[in-house]
């Protein structure tokens, strides 16, 4: 019994350092569109700004990828906002679906800012925003609308259009 | 003296380890992109993988595997379940017992087959009776009646099936584990229902239900994945599965498993002076009941069953061919043969109580998803031999099942109705002489049942569910219907709190022997014959079972799964010595003659128990698993005397006098209320499994079970408890391709686990496991 509690404790032991993961597909998503897309020259100056409102969990998980991830050659800087008014320098802004009755609010503050507007909710690519996340059962898919990336000055990769659910 | 069989399987084994190693390290030369990718290895990715991926591939992970980490928790804690109540759902928030065993839990574990496996769920008692040979039962209900023969202390009470086609045996009754064509290798998860759900099911579903759903191909990519291990005692266990698209949309699987284990012993256990001895005493010391001094105790055991070394050998193969038409119609098709050969506990009564049991047999199993009608039909057919030393118990078997059930949904009401038929045939004619009656049949006997079953699921208000299951079924023999049926209530409080309860009513089928025995046991030719007779009229054995449970998810990385049940059981049968002559010939004729015949008794068995289950992940890289049962089992009205007294007081009455046959009355009054001991009262285990850096794998896992007592006509015997500790460690050295050590009972207690079987000592094991 005292060999079987030692082994017990052993393994409880080297299990101690693991931390809780809480990264979500979102997030990851989020950086990864970052590589799909081209911001204008001017823009790459000394870092990229994503800024992100209402919702402080996924601004935390985008601050994990800012630690060890670059866009480009850029180091990442997060901003937390409650409101569309502190986000007008930011190259990517996720709205959150809780705060989409902010859209056309925001989409008018960054009116020709090449600034990426994600947002979350069905339907939400063809009321103004360049990419929209949507839940369809189980799987996560993405609407884009080419237009809106375009009207904000941007370029974006055939993959993502692609792959993406094309709203125009 | 070389055992040339082994040194030359050893020799294969490392030349194909070394030609896998070969050309797995090519295979290393273009890594995989995740869509050739199994659900293991994205499962394997790191967080940094992930964030280097294309969008495509992230997509692909995305769509495969869930989208968020806490998806990933909730795949380790809350697995998909379809066998609890027929609809695929969450464990959370399953109605019944039940619990899903996955793949990667069994293969992390180091379980080398999936009986073992089956210790990494609550409410299920395995006991190894000899190496890679094992006795299986849920809840219990072991050794009903005691005080007979071995027969009795298989487990006839547990419906098991791989992919819903029943692997039960009606010969005995039970289910004969190293007979299943598939091995660990092959399983996608096991999903175990506890407590009885024929309504579900059918007949034998008494204790609950094991449903063993095997892997298929996902994609149209050719991957092979292989396993070899060898270990002491020279075990080696074997496994290799590729898959392929044929066309476009033919998805195709096949795969192969080998085992041989060895023994830790050289001797057999006998009841002639309750020691263990060398098949050579057993061949040359007389039957001191034989009074012509003719027989030994294990006549011809070296020529039936040359090595004494082997505790079981088996090889398997399976096809398995899914082809999606449309969205709305699918079809599977699965193939597969097995031939195995097992050193196991003897059906009948001889003086030693292992015997080697052989089985060669084949299946097709078709089955179709059409606009949500669901039909599969299935074939089983072949040869077994129940006990290799003996004569008279080797049958051809056929089995036929087939089901049509359809899922009907008006808003939150489905409707599940269904029929289903089952044939099976056992014929002893070709092996045996008919007219001498030396067989156990000396026919070919046929059970069939044809049933009608509906299943209605209602939820009220988004929490409350509702489901109730009927089934109707009749038997040729018994000429009898049985109507069994499963209410299920359960309370989602919220995402993180259910309550639920049940009542349900299950019942046993009728089998071959207990129905159509017709057997005469030359137990001293010419001199005393026994005949053994079936009874087409038994009442066959129903359970009920009140439950209630309790899940909860206190924090997102535990769940934890409470039940309290209490089981009553009746109607069983057995058979008992019922008279017994001296005729007063002489020889050629027999000079005594006895009578056996099945009879339903007024036993009735109540179980109470509680088990729990708490689950924890912390993280994809650390997770663990606690489980127990406490329970108590009583028998009511049992007849305490052994089958042996029995006939010793026959043998009396009939010298009384002589030429007139003596009948053994069973007086009531004998009867006796008392504490089944067979069961323990606490069994469980728990499991930790940690990875390291993406590259280690370490598992430890305990089973424990409590003291019993094994009580049998000859002798009963004290199990002691016995704690098992396993661990198994693996380095995944390149991508998916790993090298292990896998040491089961690392304490080392090599006691028996079953009665009167074999030590189970330390095994060792050291392998390799490739994916190209």
């Amino acid at each position: 019994m005292k060999r079987l509690m030692m082994l017990v404790m052993v393994l409880v032991t080297i299990s101690v350092g693991a931390s809780a993961q809480k990264e979500k597909f979102k997030a990851l998503f989020i950086y990864n569109f970052t590589k799909n897309v081209d911001w204008p020259a001017q823009l790459k100056n000394n870092q990229f700004v994503i800024g992100v409102i209402g919702n402080s969990q996924m601004a935390a998980e985008l601050q994990t990828i800012a630690l060890t991830q670059k866009v480009g050659n850029l180091p990442i800087k997060v901003v937390n906002s409650a409101s569309p008014d502190e986000l007008e320098f930011c190259h990517l802004v996720f709205l959150s679906s809780s705060k989409t009755a902010q859209l056309p609010n925001l989409l008018g503050k960054l009116s020709g800012k090449q600034t990426l507007v994600i947002t979350d909710g069905k339907n939400l690519a063809t009321k103004g925003s360049a990419i929209s996340f949507i839940q369809d059962g189980d799987k996560l898919k993405f609407e884009i609308s080419r237009r809106n990336i375009e009207k904000q000055g941007l370029k974006s990769s055939s993959a993502l259009a692609n792959l993406g659910i094309l709203v125009d | 003296m070389i055992d040339y069989r082994n040194a030359s399987r050893r020799w294969l084994a490392g030349m194909l380890m070394t030609a896998c190693v070969a050309f797995s390290a090519y295979a290393q030369d273009s890594a995989p992109s995740v869509s050739q990718m199994n659900e293991e290895q994205i499962h394997q990715l790191s967080y940094n993988d992930l964030l280097q991926l294309s969008l495509e591939d992230l997509l692909t992970v995305a769509n495969r595997f869930g989208m968020s980490a806490d998806e990933i928790l909730e795949y380790f804690l809350n697995k998909d379940i379809v066998a609890a109540s027929k609809k695929s759902e969450k464990t959370m928030e399953a109605p019944m017992s039940s619990t899903v065993i996955s793949k990667e839990q069994i293969e992390h574990s180091g379980a080398t087959n999936i009986p073992e496996a089956l210790r990494l769920a609550p409410g299920v008692i395995v006991r190894e009776k000899t190496p890679g040979n094992y006795d299986v039962h849920l809840r219990g209900y072991d050794n009903v009646p005691s005080n007979n023969i071995m027969t009795y202390s298989e487990n006839q009470l547990t419906l098991l099936m791989i992919d819903n086609r029943p692997v039960y045996s009606h010969t005995f009754g039970g289910t004969f584990w190293e007979m299943l064509p598939v091995e660990v290798s092959d399983v996608e998860r096991i999903e175990i229902v506890r407590g009885p759900s024929s309504a579900l099911y059918g007949p034998n579903a008494v204790t609950g239900a094991i449903n063993i759903i095997t892997k298929r191909a996902t994609d149209k990519k050719v991957a092979v994945n292989f396993d070899n291990a060898l270990g002491n005692n020279n075990s080696h266990l074997a496994n290799i599965a590729t898959s392929f698209g044929v066309g476009n949309k033919l998805l195709a699987r096949v795969s192969g498993n080998y085992q041989w284990n060895g023994r830790f012993n050289n001797d057999f256990y006998t009841f002639y002076d309750s020691q263990y001895h060398t098949q050579e005493f057993l061949e040359t010391t007389l039957d001191p009941e034989d009074i012509t001094k003719r027989t030994v105790l294990k006549e011809n055991a070296s020529a039936r069953e040359p090595n004494v070394r082997r505790a079981g050998e088996k090889y398997g193969a399976n096809v398995a061919l899914t082809y999606p038409a449309s969205d709305k119609i699918n079809f599977t098709l699965m193939a597969g043969a097995q031939k195995s050969a097992v050193l196991t506990s003897m059906l009948g009564n001889r003086w030693a109580p292992l015997s080697t049991r052989e089985s060669q047999t084949q299946y097709i199993d078709l089955h179709a998803d059409i606009h949500g009608f669901q039909a599969q039909i299935n074939y089983n057919t072949g040869v077994n031999e129940y006990e290799k030393l003996v004569h008279g118990f080797k049958c051809d078997i056929d089995v036929i099942n087939a089901s049509l059930e359809y899922d009907y949904t008006i808003h939150n009401l489905t409707l599940r109705p269904g029929v289903s038929f089952q044939k099976a045939n056992y014929n002893d004619m070709p092996y045996v002489n008919v007219d001498l009656h030396d067989g156990y049949m000396n026919a070919d006997c046929e059970m069939s049942t044809k049933a009608a079953s509906l299943r209605a699921d209602y939820t009220a208000f988004g929490k409350w569910r509702l489901i109730g299951a009927l089934r109707w079924d009749q038997y040729n023999i018994p000429d009898v219907n049985h109507f069994t049926y499963q209410f299920m209530t359960s309370f989602k409080i919220n995402d993180n709190h259910l309550l639920r309860a049940s009542y349900s009513r299950a019942n046993r089928g009728p089998f071959i022997t207990d129905t159509y025995s017709n057997y005469t046991w030359y137990k001293i030719p010419n001199v005393f014959h026994i005949y053994y007779m079936g009874n087409k009229n038994l009442k066959l054995p129903v359970m009920d079972m009140m439950e209630v449970g309790y899940r909860v998810k206190p924090v997102k990385y535990i769940q934890a799964d409470f039940e309290l049940y209490r089981t009553e059981m009746n109607d069983f049968s057995w058979f008992t010595d019922d008279s017994l002559q001296y005729t007063g010939k002489t020889f050629p004729d027999p000079a005594m003659l006895a009578w056996i015949n099945y009879h339903n008794f007024d036993l009735k068995v109540i179980q109470s128990g509680f088990s729990a289950n708490i689950q924890v992940a912390i993280n994809k890289n650390l997770t663990m698993d606690l489980h127990g049962s406490i329970q108590q089992t009583e028998l009511k009205d049992f007849f305490p005397v052994t089958t042996f007294a029995m006939i010793q007081q026959l043998q009396a009455d009939a010298m009384v006098s002589p030429y007139k046959k003596a009948a053994y009355t069973i007086d009531p009054s004998t009867f006796v209320d008392q504490s089944h001991e067979a069961t323990p009262s606490f069994y469980g285990g728990a499991s930790i499994n940690y990875v390291l850096r993406d590259k280690w794998n370490l598992n430890t896992s305990i089973y424990h079970y409590g003291k019993q007592t094994f009580a049998m006509n000859r002798e009963s015997t004290v199990i002691d408890a016995k704690t098992l500790v396993n661990l198994k460690v693996s380095y995944n050295f390149a991508k998916q391709n790993k090298v292990f050590i896998n040491i089961r009972n690392l304490l080392g207690d090599d006691s028996n686990e079953f009665a009167f079987a074999d030590k189970i000592g330390t095994k060792f094991f050291a392998g390799v496991q490739l994916q190209f």
